[in-house]
């Protein structure tokens, strides 16, 4: 029944996305992702991006971890309001893009893409560049995966911006509330993937007036040419949704929603190694939101044994907001200034 | 009279929404309807896991392979690209730590580039004569 679903779905966004070409004129070919990029390493589904850096564009890379859970060109959505953009003109600036996993990747544990896909893609940028530790920033379960990263190869990693990720999960908001009550053993023995169209609704289901006044809004502004381009392209954005590999799905909610794993120090690889937050040494900026329903700022926190260096900013915006709204360019100079000092 | 309508109706509008608000607002975060959601989620996807069990019984029925047998090839598919991966970066770093040692033969690179020069000069060398 869900398998039906999910096709007549997908045949609603071929509509839907037929409907939007119409109407989105010219900003109907705005490309996903806009600052000039090419691919240097992919392995199935994951790739590699180093984006266009000027010459003088020296120093430790940095390398861009965006959630699992979405696309990545929300750091580079238009040109006004990337992140990439703005990292890419001071830093050789990479970025892993998972891709769209199907169920032929279903059965990779969590830990394959916050330690071995991330490994390799340092690898990759280590040979290219000839550096031995690289920056990282990572957005959301992103910046969750960078920290575990950060934890279990602490030789690698300098610098870590955590851009609003969730650490603590023990008071993670109403998403906790749903994560502690998914009938995660149903889900395991009947999907091979989360399919991305239910994360989607999941996360306009809590926030049941979003989509009214987000029409609302175009209403009133849709006469602004620089409104009509951002929310065109954040529109194709939300409506490019990404499956969830199933088992790492199951460990996201069991290991870090329901168990906390992560704040007490019992995370373990799927090889067997332990997450310990006290190993971290890179510098660390906590760049979080204050408006954030997805990752609230209680969540936001170093664990408890975790005692390296670090700052916190806090941003007076919402999850998304913090990379497209009319505070991403104090959030992105934020970053920038810690990464380069 | 036309302005006191559009405030009115401005008003009704306001109201309405933030009625409506706050009522959704405190159904998705009642416990007891998050619980019957998840009982919801939970039966249709015992039934899918079901339905889906039926199929590939028939499809076994008919000698033919079943998408789960189809998903498993692919994942082992996967695991086997995954071993590769593996193998040829431990290879790599043979390699590298073979040709950092002393007296160690030139890299394949930097002798295909040599014979790439020695070619060149032969070159040169016969169209000055």
């Amino acid at each position: 029944m869900i398998g039906s679903l999910d096709t007549l779905v997908q045949h609603m966004d071929a509509v839907t996305e037929h409907f939007m070409r119409k109407t989105a004129e010219n900003w109907g070919d705005y490309p996903r992702g806009v600052t000039p990029r090419e691919e240097v390493w992919n392995a199935g589904n994951v790739s590699l991006l180093k984006f266009e850096s000027p010459e003088n564009a020296q120093g430790t890379p940095l390398l861009i971890i965006p959630s699992l859970i979405n696309r990545w060109y929300i750091l580079d959505v238009t040109e006004e309001t990337s992140f990439i953009r703005e990292f890419a003109a001071r830093r050789p600036t990479f970025l892993i893009d998972w891709g769209y996993p199907g169920t032929e990747v279903g059965h990779l544990p969590l830990s394959h893409y916050y330690h071995k896909t991330i490994m390799r893609a340092i690898r990759q940028i280590r040979k290219m560049t000839g550096c031995e530790k690289v920056d990282m920033l990572g957005y959301c379960i992103g910046g969750t995966m960078a920290y575990v990263f950060s934890c279990l190869e602490p030789d690698l990693v300098d610098h870590l911006v955590l851009l609003t990720a969730p650490l603590s999960f023990k008071e993670a908001g109403i998403l906790a509330n749903y994560a502690n009550t998914f009938p995660v053993e149903e889900f395991s023995a009947s999907m091979e993937k989360m399919p991305g169209w239910m994360l989607a609704f999941s996360f306009q289901f809590i926030q049941p007036m979003g989509a009214y006044q987000k029409t609302r809004m175009f209403h009133q502004k849709c006469d602004n040419e620089g409104f009509k381009k951002l929310f065109n392209a954040m529109e194709r954005w939300i409506a490019d949704p990404v499956d969830f590999p199933a088992r790492a799905y199951y460990e996201l909610l069991t290991d870090l929603y329901q168990d906390d794993l992560l704040s007490q120090g019992r995370l373990e690889t799927a090889e067997g190694r332990l997450v310990d937050p006290a190993c971290r040494r890179a510098r660390t900026l906590i760049l979080n939101a204050a408006k954030d329903h997805i990752a609230p700022l209680t969540t936001t926190g170093l664990p408890v044994n975790d005692q390296g260096p670090v700052s916190q900013v806090t941003i007076p915006s919402g999850h998304i907001g913090i990379t497209t709204g009319k505070n991403c360019k104090d959030a992105c100079k934020k970053a920038i200034e810690f990464i380069m000092n | 009279m036309f302005n006191m309508g559009d405030d009115l109706m401005k008003q009704w509008t306001e109201n309405w929404e933030k009625l409506m608000g706050e009522h959704l607002e405190k159904l998705v975060h009642n416990e007891k309807f998050i619980n019957e959601m998840s009982k919801s989620i939970a039966a249709t996807m015992t039934g899918k896991a079901m339905y889906s069990k039926l199929i590939d019984e028939q499809m076994a029925a008919m000698n033919l392979p079943s998408r789960t047998e189809m998903v498993k090839v692919l994942q082992k598919l996967t695991d086997i690209e995954e071993r590769l991966i593996d193998l040829s970066e431990r290879f790599e770093d043979y390699v590298e730590a073979q040709s950092r040692k002393p007296g160690a033969p030139e890299k394949k690179s930097r002798l295909k580039s040599r014979q790439k020069q020695n070619l060149e000069k032969s070159k040169a060398f016969v169209l000055n004569k």
